[in-house]
């Protein structure tokens, strides 16, 4: 397996006056790597141009080595991947084993046995095995979520795009989910849109921040955090000063910006720098870490 | 590595398994298990009225088997297209369009899906046809190739279902033509055209031969159009060609021919 997976160089896309991805250059390799925006920074864009639904206006794309805008590269590289939507749909009148059955076939899994052997194994990996043979309208959305990852599982992809895969579930599903995704065999290239700090923290090991269509940071999630350091400061008053302040538990404040003098510094959380990030305007250059 | 990958090209045994997989789903469907449940009714219906009769004839004694079956290829027609609409109904275009087997594999594999209805057809009809030899009297060829026009009628609106969804992907049209098959009727004085109804039966086994060969000619362009809507590759513009000349050379034989001076073969 080649070192980097997916590489975009200098891709555009617009919709309408929107634009959605700006100029982007960045390379996803070995691992999980984080996409961590607010809403409308282009997460969804830059994932579903990845995983080949969507064309950009400008710019270069490569994955696993081949160029998606050509047939034969576009089919090669949608057998090697597994992509989850942001939204995913089912049929719901189908059971959830003829639901991931159906998408195995269209995964050029053709003999029977072998497919049936691979769904099963994927809806193990997501624990609902026991579900395999309920209908999907009956399933709660968090299982819904999980069949949605089972899908994209199927034939073991060399390369994983999951887009806001834990958005709706409750605190439980979702450490189930970061679980089943840390633990997935064959070591797949994962990149993985949120919008959810704690996920980055708890999954990746490179966490690239785009917003406004732009990538504003690539690096560690630590190294993310470090952008804040002196910069975050605690008061027992709320600061007009800063860019950002909430009551804390403890009823002090917590604050993050441009601290004032004397201010007591408090250590930045990786929240703490995303806010900063962007939440900052002005602020177009790319921290690269 | 992928274990799908190594294959050369796949197509055709994914859209097989696409067809078996949609077949058992369109056969098992509630809405085409209630019209087989029909056909074996006008079924039972004529075997049970034609048991004692010294001379039983499809012709007058088998319309409850004709509109058994017709209903069935009708249900065939609205299951195939609900069934070519399910991504749009149900938002999984993006997440399918990440896929590596195509619109094309896809659409194919559910015009190939109405084999299943063919084949649970002509079991019945074949139970008719040894039914009717073994109790009643022995049919005759014309009765024959209607039984098996019957047949290909339901791959016709089967594939006529599949290529409603892609080319006016509205889940309104397909009851609208289906009712529109009800109540259109063939009208009461006979004529040359009425070859085109899909029900007509014509009184020589040489001609009712033809009508099936129009009816196979409208499922082979019912099926290259709906596989063309995702590109007209070779093999698709063959079809049609072949489909749109048997529809043509079947058309001018019965047109000609089935009306001989004041008397027509219906």
């Amino acid at each position: 397996m080649q070192d980097t997976t997916i590489e975009f160089s200098s891709v555009d896309k617009r919709y309408g006056q929107v634009r959605a991805l700006d100029s982007v250059d960045l390379e996803v390799g070995r691992g999980i790597t984080g996409l961590l925006g607010p809403n409308g920074a282009g997460k969804t864009t830059l994932i579903r141009i990845a995983a080949t639904v969507l064309a950009p206006e400008g710019g270069r794309v490569s994955m696993l080595g081949l160029d998606p805008a050509e047939g034969g590269g576009r089919i090669e590289i949608r057998r090697r991947l597994g992509y989850m939507p942001q939204e995913p749909g089912f049929y719901r009148n189908f059971t959830a084993f003829e639901f991931v059955d159906y998408v195995a076939i269209l995964k050029e899994m053709a003999d029977r046995r072998e497919r049936s052997e691979e769904v099963r194994r994927v809806l193990g990996v997501v624990e609902l095995t026991d579900m395999a043979h309920k209908k999907i309208k009956a399933l709660s959305g968090g299982m819904r979520r999980r069949l949605a990852l089972a899908q994209a599982l199927i034939g073991r992809p060399e390369l994983l795009l999951l887009d806001e895969p834990t958005a709706g579930l409750d605190p439980e599903q979702r450490l189930r989910f970061r679980e089943t995704v840390s633990q997935l065999a064959n070591d797949p290239v994962v990149l993985l849109s949120t919008h959810q700090t704690e996920d980055v923290v708890a999954l990746c090991e490179r966490v690239i921040v785009l917003s406004a269509g732009a990538v504003r940071f690539d690096g560690a999630p630590k190294a993310l955090a470090e952008t804040a350091s002196g910069r975050v400061w605690i008061g027992v008053d709320q600061d007009s000063r800063a860019a950002l302040s909430w009551r804390m538990g403890d009823g002090r404040f917590r604050h993050i910006g441009d601290p004032p003098p004397r201010a007591a510094p408090a250590e930045p959380t990786i929240d703490d720098a995303y806010l900063l990030m962007v939440g900052s305007t002005s602020d177009s250059q790319q921290v690269s870490a | 590595m992928s274990s799908v990958q190594g294959h050369a090209d796949p197509s055709r045994r994914v859209m097989m398994a696409l067809a078996n997989f949609n077949g058992r789903k369109l056969l098992f469907s509630w809405g085409l298990m209630a019209a087989y449940g029909m056909a074996l009714l006008g079924t039972a219906v004529f075997v049970a009225s034609s048991l004692g009769k010294n001379d039983v004839s499809f012709g007058d004694d088998g319309w409850t088997v004709a509109v058994g079956f017709y209903i069935f290829a009708i249900f065939t027609m609205v299951a195939t297209n609900h069934a070519a609409l399910r991504d749009r109904r149900e938002g999984t275009s993006e997440q399918h369009e990440s896929l590596p087997a195509d619109p094309r594999i896809r659409a194919g594999g559910l015009v190939l899906a109405t084999a299943w209805p063919v084949a649970a057809a002509a079991v019945l009809l074949s139970v008719v046809a040894a039914a009717t030899a073994v109790w009643l009297v022995v049919p005759s060829g014309v009765q024959l190739m209607a039984l098996i026009q019957t047949a290909v009628l339901v791959a016709t609106l089967g594939s006529l279902g599949v290529v409603l969804a892609a080319w006016v992907p509205n889940p309104f049209v397909a009851p609208v033509v289906a009712f529109a098959f009800f109540i259109v009727q063939t009208p009461e004085v006979p004529a040359s055209w009425h070859v085109i109804f899909p029900l007509a039966h014509l009184g020589s086994v040489y001609l009712a031969a033809w009508h099936t060969i129009y009816l196979g000619g409208l499922t082979l362009v019912f099926a290259g159009a709906a596989l063309a809507r995702s590109g007209a590759r070779r093999s698709v513009i063959a079809c049609l060609l072949v489909g749109a000349a048997a529809v043509a050379i079947s058309l001018a034989v019965m047109i000609t021919q089935v009306c001989s001076g004041s008397t027509c073969l219906f």
